[in-house]
């Protein structure tokens, strides 16, 4: 804290020192006698909220001031609802922060005709990274999980059955990688992750896709269960490694490599990497209104560096802080603006391939 | 085995945990009694709490509030005709009558008893079905999933009302409704008609309330000078339901059975097991003609099953890890916070905290139905209340529940509409429980249907559960024909199934098949994932329109073809219908100027001093006591009510945002 503290001072001089005077220090804002409200897109319950509320609990002794602080649950249309509401409404002034999740930056990428925000305008404050991993059940497939080649000519002559929502949700991921490796599979649209996840246990099902910590709790010691490949993480650098719970599973670029003979490269893997990003580095994140001042904004990157480190709220969170490292501040909007903002060229391959393949059209 | 089962016990009974249990059992019977929320929202209420709590004593809080929502539900559901939660419907049907008859007391007294036999019938199932259970529940299927949903398709067979095309009519209008909004398959936002709120599908609390609250608080507005007819209370009523839970004991433990596996399996969602559970009751008993108008037995079937839901959803949350139910998954959430991970390691390694579980459901149905016994005589006073006293909050609250659905001005209007839809849907003989079975399996008919084709074709039919379903479902579909129900109506030419004035009824039949036009159009322009589900609907409610039209065309005398109960000779006084839908739309006005707080206090004081004759300063007082509520609610569970024109410009200090 007092760490924290020090750092925010040194910045704020450092920010004053080279901009305009006039803009309030970081030491001198406080959210004192403030509520602050934390919109989540979602209704109560689900992964997005419970996350939320636990970070609530901790969120307001971390801010300057000690402000109240709220979960405010507005749903609708995956989180479009708020997430317009928030763009167009929201006070930039500390008190009123959202939790995205990949489905608000989602919609983005693909260029929902009902979003009607940018979330790369908003101040982003903390990405939660979630490893994501692609796994089969062995006896039906034949994946044995050693073998990359065995793996791979095994896939490719299985008659291969993923259940999923829509063709336009956070699969598409694994679509597309599984479309680069010329793999076929028969989709079956209309199933939550949780139907999904239970028609895969249920045998009906013999693919299934669910972060990394999901797949070892349920399947981990299942040696009729096992992964084909993780995607990875993102390092400070910029490069992709191996997912710190799956250190012996390859990530789909070295699955990709291994039986290809080369490196992924093209339209498709651009947008492999896009939808990567959105789902994996930003599985969940808390940001601010767009023309949040950079004071507001290390103040909040501070307060949830505190949040993320107390001891409780990691044991309460196996499954969002573990061995995936949270990012902040500038790795967060630069992972924003990977996981919603597509070239042209690409954008025009996504749409030829889900109209080719699901008959579904990107607007 | 029963060592965990005692270890466990005594670890309930500690001070610290049974005192976490009773916390959670208020809790859950306030959220219950409130129309709109439910085990979720309660659950939402704890989790903060929860966190950092020892594990019983959190375990013990989050399961008593779960098991007692559909105990206290049953308060709106049966004194006032609006559904305290999406699984007491059905009690509506019958348990509303009962009050009217000024047996609110009995009603009551037979559903906590049915409740707490319930409950505790589906902690016993529990108990078993954690070790057994797995492999029956690996063996539901899509194809055993299709089946089920058909099945339940099926009771509307039984629940059609004198008219079995209108009842197939609303059945079809029900999946119609469904099938406004984001498609399930593939997403697409369909037939919103230009709205945003249309991005989701209708909630369920929305149409229910809709459905059943609206269209009974205007007709006894305009009828009667309070909910019991005669004025009073009778005073037998706490030992008589007793008697009648009793006396049919059978049918009780049947509706538990129905009610702890359709919990249990998936493919059908809890929301429906109220409606199975009623129509298993009138298939399999005698003298069914007194169904629907306060038979004691339609408050034993839905109140049996829907306590006993609670325990065997739980059996898939805690087996798998796969929440059976929406409040289950929060209680998921809830479990991982405390440190347990349901699933196999669960059953292993935590047996205690599972029986723990089991105890805390069987603890909490007891503590609950006591309370709302010793409630109930009190609470039930309120139906010898003259009604114009109370209407305007019973207007005030259902419009707060709807709100619930999805915290928007659209929920308001939506609840307007299809409240609009149902008073004429009543007026005309259409039968709102097939519109409500419809529209609540339609997302699993659309899904289930598509994905059975796919994945199995006809080969489906080969797997015995599927064919054993088949069967049942025969079995349902003749009951149904063999059971023709008659009006209780005569038909005669003064009555309500005269030939004569039949306008009103050809415009809403021409407005019906407008609605089933514009969604088939709109469909026409999306692809198959998305737009078969809607084509389908819409073919379907005209087909069952057309003998409608037919005979509608060709009969000359009075016939079950003709309903409008405005026709009665006693359905002319009292104000119209239609005034009081200008009165509600008035009241969304007012909301629209000045919020929803406000808007609705006007109203209610309006309306004391205008219809109730109150005195301006009681009536004031009456206002200003729901503003109080409604700003405590919101309080406790953060929400913000739907601002008008006046918030842009001034910002108003709680309660009166």
């Amino acid at each position: 804290m007092m760490d924290g503290l020090k750092k925010l001072l040194v910045g704020a001089v450092a920010v004053a020192a080279v901009t305009v005077p006039g803009l309030a220090h970081a030491e001198d804002f406080t959210l004192e006698g403030k509520t602050v409200t934390w919109i989540v897109g979602f209704r109560e319950g689900g992964g997005t909220d419970r996350l939320t509320r636990v970070l609530q609990t901790k969120l307001s002794e971390h801010l300057p001031g000690n402000p109240n602080v709220i979960v405010l649950n507005k749903p609708g249309g995956g989180s479009v609802t708020a997430s317009n509401d928030f763009h167009a409404n929201a006070p930039a002034d500390g008190t009123m922060l959202i939790m995205a999740s990949t489905s608000t930056l989602l919609l983005v990428l693909l260029g929902s005709n009902v979003a009607e925000y940018n979330p790369n305008e908003w101040v982003a404050i903390t990405g939660f990274a979630r490893g994501a991993s692609l796994y089969a059940i062995s006896d039906d497939i034949g994946v044995g999980g050693t073998d990359m080649a065995a793996d791979y000519a095994a896939l490719q002559s299985a008659s291969i059955r993923f259940g999923t929502e829509t063709p336009l949700s956070a699969e598409l991921l694994d679509f597309v990688s599984m479309e680069m490796l010329d793999i076929e599979a028969r989709y079956l649209f209309g199933l939550s992750s949780k139907d999904a996840e239970a028609a895969f246990q249920r045998g009906e099902m013999n693919m299934n896709t669910d972060n990394t910590r999901s797949y070892l709790k349920d399947y981990g010691d299942d040696p009729k269960v096992n992964p084909v490949w993780s995607y990875g993480v993102i390092d400070e650098n910029g490069d992709l490694q191996r997912d710190p719970d799956l250190p012996d599973v390859p990530t789909f670029p070295e699955f990709y490599e291994a039986v290809k003979g080369s490196a992924p490269e093209g339209l498709a893997y651009e947008l492999q990497k896009s939808l990567m990003n959105a789902k994996v580095m930003l599985s969940k994140a808390v940001m601010l209104p767009k023309g949040t001042p950079d004071n507001i904004r290390d103040v909040y990157i501070e307060a949830l560096k505190g949040v993320t480190s107390e001891p409780d709220v990691v044991a309460a969170l196996p499954r969002e802080i573990g061995s995936m490292p949270l990012n902040f501040g500038d790795e967060t909007q630069r992972a924003l603006a990977s996981g919603t903002e597509m070239d042209p060229a690409v954008r025009e391959w996504a749409a030829q391939f889900l109209m080719e393949r699901f008959d579904t059209s990107l607007d | 085995m029963s060592e965990a089962a005692l270890s466990a016990l005594a670890q309930l009974t500690t001070l610290h945990t049974m005192f976490a249990l009773v916390a959670g059992v208020v809790t859950g019977l306030i959220v219950g009694i409130l129309p709109g929320l439910g085990g979720t929202a309660g659950l939402a209420l704890l989790l903060p709490l929860v966190f950092g709590m020892e594990p019983n004593a959190a375990l013990a809080m989050m399961i008593g509030l779960v098991a007692v929502t559909t105990t206290s539900d049953t308060f709106p559901s049966v004194l006032m005709g609006i559904p305290g939660t999406s699984g007491s419907q059905a009690t509506v049907l019958d348990g509303f009558p009962m009050a009217k008859r000024g047996e609110g007391t009995r009603a009551l007294s037979i559903a906590f008893i049915s409740s707490l036999a319930g409950g505790i019938f589906g902690a016993f199932v529990l108990s078993f079905a954690v070790f057994m259970a797995k492999p029956i529940i690996l063996q539901i299927g899509f194809g055993e999933q299709f089946m089920l949903v058909i099945l339940a398709l099926s009771m509307v067979g039984i629940l059609t009302g004198a008219n079995i095309w209108k009842g197939l009519a609303a059945c079809s209008l029900g999946l119609l409704l469904g099938a406004l909004g984001a498609a399930p398959l593939s997403g697409v936002q369909r037939a919103t008609f230009g709205t945003d709120y249309l991005l989701d599908p209708l909630p369920l609390v929305v149409v229910g309330l809709a459905m059943f609250a609206t269209p009974e608080i205007i007709n006894l507005l305009r009828r009667q000078s309070s909910i019991s007819e005669t004025g009073r209370l009778s005073a037998t009523g706490w030992l008589q339901g007793f008697k009648d839970w009793a006396a049919n004991w059978w049918l009780a433990l049947r509706c538990s059975m129905i009610g702890s596996i359709i919990g249990a399996l998936p493919g059908l969602g809890g929301s429906v097991v109220d409606w199975i559970a009623y129509g298993h009751a009138v298939q399999t008993t005698k003298n069914r003609e007194t169904y629907g108008t306060g038979d004691p037995r339609g408050v034993v079937a839905p109140e049996s099953a829907n306590n006993a839901k609670e325990g065997g959803a739980l059996v898939p949350t805690l087996l798998l890890g796969i929440p059976g139910s929406g409040s289950m998954a929060i209680l998921l959430g809830g479990l991982v916070l405390i440190g347990i991970e349901p699933g196999k390691d669960m059953i292993d390694n935590n047996m205690d905290k599972v029986y723990l579980m089991i105890w805390s459901i069987a603890a909490a149905n007891i503590v609950g139905a006591g309370i709302c016994f010793v409630l109930a005589p009190q609470i039930a006073k309120i139906t010898t209340v003259r009604y114009t006293l109370i209407a305007p909050f019973m207007i005030g609250i259902i419009f707060f529940a709807a709100f619930q659905a999805t915290r928007n001005w659209g929920d308001l209007i939506a609840l307007l509409l299809l409240s609009i839809l149902a008073i004429y849907m009543k007026r005309f003989g259409w039968s709102r429980p097939a519109l409500l079975i419809g529209f609540v399996l339609s997302e699993r008919v659309e899904a289930s249907v598509y994905q059975t084709v796919t994945l199995y074709g006809i080969t489906f039919l080969e797997r015995p559960i599927v064919l054993f379903l088949v069967g049942l479902t025969v079995l349902s579909i003749g009951l149904a024909i063999f059971f023709k129900q008659s009006s209780s109506e005569p038909l005669t030419i003064d009555g309500p199934h005269t030939h004569l004035n039949k306008w009103p009824q050809w415009l809403f039949i021409i407005g019906v098949i407008a609605f089933a036009g514009y969604v088939f159009q709109n469909g026409q322009q999306f692809n198959t994932l998305t737009s078969m589900f809607p084509m389908v609907a819409s073919i379907s409610l005209l087909v069952f329109v057309t003998p409608l039209i037919i005979m509608m065309l060709l009969k000359k005398e009075p016939s079950e073809f003709f309903y409008d109960s405005e026709s009665r000779p006693e359905g002319k006084y009292g104000l119209s219908a239609e005034f009081y839908i200008g009165v509600l739309i008035a009241m969304l006005l007012v909301s629209g100027l000045v919020g929803f707080v406000l808007g609705v206090a006007t109203f209610i004081t309006l309306f004391l001093v205008i219809a109730a004759r109150l005195e301006w300063w009681k009536a004031l007082l009456g206002g200003a006591g729901f503003v109080l509520f409604l700003g405590i609610i919101s309080h406790q569970l953060t929400l913000r009510y739907p601002t008008g024109l006046l918030q842009n410009f001034v910002t108003l200090p709680w309660p009166l945002q």
